[in-house]
């Protein structure tokens, strides 16, 4: 890897969009099903039918609406959902803001609290406590997100009624300001410590691994032999490439993500991305799944890419490799 | 200054838990240095002299891992049993530590400047950072990194092993330690950096009046800077005392083997047979072989060198790593392809030929590898192995098959009836014999030994040496030798080549190149292999000087000139030809050779 | 959702390529390693023998809706009084068939990808890569998704999707093994010794390469098992079988009720997946070099 690599990935870029773009196109279209007779049902007359296909542009060659879908993505225009008869991109950025706040919380707490874990668990290799941790962390890791939500919900929500079972805010208060802003962070709580706890578990064992990898590098122990304190050594020394690993899975850690955000606004009745998309899907509503599928694509491209900047920041064999 | 000793450790015991078994390494050590004096800690690998200084200074992991008991006075100060912040203060300002591998021992992700500066900051607080890197750059120039202040931008990976290594040694002496700890320092770097590197050592000794330990497992090493000597062995100290009595009068039999395992150049040469004048068997002709790297660089590898191998005879191969003899090597067996000039085998170019013509041709032509571990594949068993070459000639039925096998195995010592094992069960001796029993299955003429030995084990070294000359007296074999031990090199070879930078520098017999050098790059080479008598300690004057220039960025003229005490004006502008000195068949590279032969021992 | 199969690809990357044999055998040994094939062990046979070893038919009505555990029914009994315990046996078969064949299929592209590329580079080599590296990067949940929302649910589908997309690590891991094996001397050795190109790809390459891809496929499948579940969970499991995930989504509505009807479904994909990643790291470990 070295600058003529990141300059290759950037230029990678909207090659992969691109592919993405006609393989969600195709996908849709090729399916089984018509998407008008999912919408007006069997007993349609072709009048009506033929109405549609026009108005949804269905009627002309599949190369065509590619081509047309193509450039109406790339000036933002999504298309018209065939359910909610609205702009995909209106609905779309509608649920955003619930998904993004759902998603970037446990991506913040996860990388925070999972590399502190792994730190803990690190520095006190082979002894109990660091035990303990990496037990948790691989059963953790290994538990399926629906499970930890329908966990926390029967123990915290309807056990101990410490949080709400569901939805993002009371629907009875019309508060504002602040305690609209507590309200919202209550009903949050229980989703982003379900959809959270999975990436700390996986956060955790990686830079638990990386810090004691690194901790036993020579280097380590030229800084400790010229007087550095353990805390320094840990921190400014070893932290830095230990988080090599951490790093390199960030891209594919917003995918996860985004994945796990589907299944968390499912059991939590979150009103994001993720209900949009499996309502859309049992309506057969294609331009709202692709539009959905485009965005979580290219938002985990992007990530990948800024992965791999920040790397070659971390490592300078990278940068002028 | 105390009167006493700078360090006094006094029986320590450390204890490693291995799988859960606890495993004493260290069985009550006592160790005085006393203040300016050198002591070299010598043993094999695992003897645990690195463990003793490792567990003085608190640099081993923490106790369920291992634990330390005894006592190490700096001074009067227990090491042992002091708190952690007063430990801190004193590794680093008092005592001053290099290590072994000077490629991971300074932190990839800082810079060099950076990382010598950190050494001044963490023991105070009151030093501005610029005023470090000023003091960092000082250092550095103080132990030879030359024009450190225009490389204050560079990271480690930036730099040679000898330069790393030169950083390590700064970084050690920022604080002017009572006590300077050397392990291993230049175990991994090539004989001509290690002169170098000692000398700076001892400067950085002379310089501070540091106490000093050296560590190491080559007693040619610690006689050139110890005073006192303790030899170390199964965790037991077995032996100290002055440096020349030791050296002189050796008493233990751990000692005794340390010293033979020492190569001898001051020493005469082991006897050859009359070398014989046959016809040549392999001939390069003005050899050319170029790489381009990664960033469209060339480097110039093997940049126009002409030898001729005679059969029966060994011609030794010899430079510094990076000189281009394994890429020379690796041409004639057609493993690289040469950019231009020939080679040829019984007056026949291989360096065209193809497919199923190049597979006949190379049967006469095999090679022993230099690492016994990566030259076996892991997966198959050692009869297959051996039979591969058979089998892929399609001789394998006509040679007698699995007796042919046995026959081979039985040829190199080792018992036929371990062909079924898998290359894991055998050590690395063994191994070596296992490659060497492969090269021999198609009966080739000629053998290129790729270090063949500076893997293995000091004690199992001299038995290989031996069967390959066994092997070329009974089956008249050629050898093409490459290796960086010039004395094994005296001892196993008819005729000598030294290589440097892509070319050839000189070339003779082995009494003419090992006794009447003439290029300085020769001299500097042979004059770089420490004796291991303390009374006969390196000459400055004959050290070359600097790291091997860049190979893709050969200097002008004479490709020595940077490093060489001797040039002149003349050099950069004279690209000096090989000519014939003296006897004939002594040819030397340089417009200034030395009429002085090179003088060794007391 | 590959974050520890990803990082142990690239400790596979930069491992120590050919590793002794044996330490697959050194694994088993440890008591992670014991643990975790013992518990895929035990899921393979319960898979095989569902049949025999189910109480009752799992969509078979055995007893009255949303009972507890208790004797008759040792799991508790589902919405429709279906015996909770002969759901979750029948569907482990249903895992193991998706795991396997995804296996499977990830194993044979993975390996010719990563062997082809490796072995011939050139222009091939590059374009293979790219394609292996922007697959990589598309969310495969989210692919699976849209294929079983507009195919319809089905295993065939979703094997074919999964096993379609999940090759890339696998790909980069044995190509990665192939060129590193390229600079092991015994390869050179086989050159001088005359060997062809086919022969050295056949017998020196390929046996050392496949094992640690091997390795990785065990964290690889862990992740297949999951990606199945939550499809199950959010409703798009194949209808015609008992699956864990679709036991779970049931479960959703009687969550204040039943509780049984969520953990135990759960627990069961938690133990498999927990054994392959237990396994799988180990192995990749062991296969790197590093114990």
């Amino acid at each position: 890897m070295n600058r003529r690599y990141l300059v290759r990935r950037l230029a990678q870029l909207p090659l992969t969009v691109a592919a993405i773009l006609l393989a969600g196109f195709l996908l849709i279209h090729l399916a089984p099903g018509d998407p008008v007779v999912a919408l007006a049902g069997q007993s349609g007359d072709a009048e009506y039918y033929a109405y549609l296909r026009a108005k949804f542009g269905l009627d002309k060659p599949l190369p065509t609406q590619l081509v047309i879908y193509a450039g109406n993505v790339l000036s933002g225009d999504l298309g018209t959902s065939y359910v909610l008869g609205r702009p995909v991109a209106e609905a779309i950025a509608e649920r955003l803001p619930a998904t993004v706040l759902l998603t970037g919380s446990a991506l913040v707490l996860s990388t925070v609290v999972g590399i502190s874990l792994g730190i803990y668990g690190a520095r006190r290799h082979g002894r109990w406590p660091d035990t303990a941790v990496n037990l948790t962390a691989l059963t953790v890791y290994a538990a399926p997100v629906f499970l930890i939500g329908q966990l926390v919900i029967l123990g915290l929500a309807l056990g101990a009624g410490w949080f709400p079972v569901e939805g993002m805010t009371d629907a009875r208060s019309s508060v504002t300001g602040l305690p609209r802003l507590l309200d919202i962070a209550h009903h949050l709580a229980l989703p982003a410590l379900a959809l959270t706890s999975q990436e700390v578990a996986a956060v955790a064992r990686l830079s638990r691994v990386g810090l004691l990898d690194e901790l036993r590098q020579d280097h380590i122990r030229t800084a400790r032999a010229k007087g550095v304190a353990e805390g320094v050594v840990v921190r400014k020394h070893a932290l830095r490439r230990a988080l090599l690993p951490v790093v390199t899975v960030l891209g594919g850690r917003v995918g996860h993500l985004v994945a796990g955000a589907v299944i968390v606004e499912a059991v939590f009745g979150w009103p994001g991305l993720g209900r949009l998309l499996v309502t859309a899907m049992q309506n057969r509503d294609g331009p709202i799944v692709l539009g959905v599928f485009l965005l979580v694509a290219v938002t985990v491209v992007v990530a990948n890419l800024l992965t791999d900047l920040l790397y070659s920041w971390l490592d300078p064999r990278v940068r002028y490799g | 200054m105390t009167a006493g000793p700078v360090l006094s450790v006094r029986d320590l015991v450390v204890r490693f838990r291995v799988h859960g078994r606890p495993t004493t390494v260290v069985h009550g050590v006592d160790l005085d240095i006393s203040p300016g004096e050198t002591l070299g800690l010598v043993g094999e690998s695992g003897s645990g002299k690195t463990v003793t200084v490792l567990a003085a200074t608190g640099l081993l992991p923490a106790p369920p891992v291992c634990t330390v008991r005894g006592t190490v006075l700096l001074g009067s100060r227990d090491l042992l049993t002091m708190d952690r912040r007063t430990l801190r203060s004193v590794r680093g300002r008092e005592i001053g530590m290099v290590f072994q591998d000077p490629m991971t021992s300074l932190h990839p992700s800082f810079r060099v400047v950076d990382q010598v500066a950190e050494a001044l900051l963490v023991h105070d607080r009151a030093l501005a950072r610029g005023v470090a890197c000023r003091r960092a750059i000082e250092l550095l120039e103080q132990v030879g990194v030359p024009h450190p202040g225009r490389r204050a931008g560079d990271y480690p990976h930036q730099w040679s092993g000898g330069m790393r290594q030169r950083a390590m040694i700064a970084m050690a002496i920022a604080n002017r330690p009572r006590l300077l700890v050397a392990d291993e320092p230049t175990t991994a770097l090539d004989v001509t950096i290690q002169a170098q590197i000692l000398e700076v050592l001892r400067a950085a000794r002379d310089g501070t009046g540091a106490a000093t330990v050296l560590i190491t497992h080559d007693l040619g090493v610690v006689a050139q800077l110890a005073d006192r000597i303790a030899v170390m062995s199964a965790g037991r100290i077995v032996e100290t005392g002055p440096a020349v009595e030791v050296f002189a009068a050796p008493g233990h039999p751990c000692t005794r083997i340390l010293l033979s395992a020492v190569p001898r150049l001051d020493r005469p040469a082991a006897p050859r047979p009359e070398p014989v004048r046959g016809p040549a068997v392999l001939e390069v002709r003005d050899l050319v072989t170029h790489y381009r790297t990664p960033g469209d660089r060339t480097v110039r590898a093997v940049d126009g060198v002409s030898l001729r191998l005679a059969a029966g005879e060994t011609l030794g191969l010899v430079g510094e790593s990076g000189c281009g003899k394994t890429s020379l090597a690796r041409t004639v067996l057609r493993l690289v392809d040469a950019t231009s000039g020939s080679v040829l085998l019984r007056g026949t170019d291989i360096t065209q030929a193809r497919g199923r013509r190049l597979r006949v041709i190379r049967r006469s032509l095999s090679m022993v590898f230099q690492d016994p571990y990566s030259s076996l594949n892991p997966r198959m068993t050692v009869g297959e192995i051996v039979a591969q070459p058979l089998r892929v000639a399609g001789r394998f039925r006509a040679e007698g098959g699995a007796r042919r096998v046995a026959d081979l195995l039985d040829l190199v010592g080792l018992d036929p009836g371990l062909a079924a094992r898998l290359p894991g069960q055998f050590s690395g001796g063994q191994r070596q014999r296992i490659g060497i029993a492969r090269a021999l299955a198609l009966s080739p003429e000629v053998l290129v030994l790729d270090e063949p030995v500076s893997s293995l084990d000091v004690t199992v070294r001299a038995q290989v040496a031996d069967l390959l000359s066994r092997l070329q007296r009974e089956l008249g074999l050629a050898y093409l030798l490459i290796a960086h031990d010039l004395a094994l090199v005296r001892d196993l070879s008819d005729r000598v080549a030294v290589m440097y930078l892509g070319r050839l520098v000189e070339t003779g017999t082995r009494d003419q190149v090992f006794g009447h050098p003439m290029h300085p790059y020769t001299r500097s080479l042979l004059a770089a292999v420490p004796v291991p008598d303390p009374r006969c300690r390196y000459s400055v004057p004959l050290m070359p000087t600097g790291d091997p220039p860049d190979p893709a960025d050969p200097p002008s003229g004479c490709r020595f000139r940077t490093r060489c005490r001797i040039a002149t004006a003349e050099c950069p502008e004279v690209v000096p030809e090989l000519v014939p000195r003296a006897g004939g068949d002594h040819f030397c590279a340089c417009i200034h050779p030395a009429e002085i032969p090179l003088r060794r021992g007391p | 959702m590959s974050d520890t199969a990803e990082a142990a690809a690239g400790r596979l990357e930069a491992g120590t390529p050919a590793p002794a044999p044996g330490s697959v055998r050194r694994v088993l040994r440890t008591p992670g390693g014991a643990v975790g094939a013992s518990l895929v062990l035990l899921w393979v046979l319960v898979a095989t023998l569902a049949p025999v070893l189910a109480p009752t038919d799992p969509f078979a009505v055995d007893g009255p809706p949303l009972a507890g555990p208790s004797g008759d029914h040792l799991l508790g009994t589902d919405s429709l009084g279906r015996d909770l315990l002969s759901g979750i046996i029948h569907g482990a078969r249903t895992s193991l068939v998706v795991a396997g064949s995804v296996a499977a299929l990830v194993a044979v592209i993975g390996t010719a990808v990563g062997l082809v590329s490796g072995l011939l580079g050139g222009w091939l080599d590059d374009v293979l890569m790219r394609f292996t590296e922007a697959l990589q990067v598309l969310p495969r949940f989210f692919l699976a998704l849209v294929v079983i929302a507009f195919f319809g649910p089905g295993l065939d589908r979703l094997i074919l999707v999964l096993g379609a997309t999940s090759w890339p690590l696998l790909a980069r891991v044995v190509r990665a093994e192939v060129l590193a094996l390229r600079h092991r001397e015994f390869v050179d050795a086989a050159v001088v010794g005359g060997a062809s190109r086919l022969r050295i790809a056949l017998r020196e390459i390929l046996p050392n390469a496949v094992p640690p891809a091997l390795a990785l496929l065990g964290l690889v499948v862990a992740q297949v098992i999951l990606i199945e579940a939550s499809l199950g969970f959010l409703g798009l499991g194949d209808p015609n079988v008992t699956s864990w995930g679709t036991l779970a989504s049931e479960a959703q509505r009687f969550l204040r009720v039943a509780w049984w009807l969520t953990v135990f479904p759960g627990l069961a994909i938690l133990l498999v997946v927990l054994a392959l990643n237990l396994l799988g790291d180990l192995l990749v470990d062991a296969l790197a070099g590093r114990r």
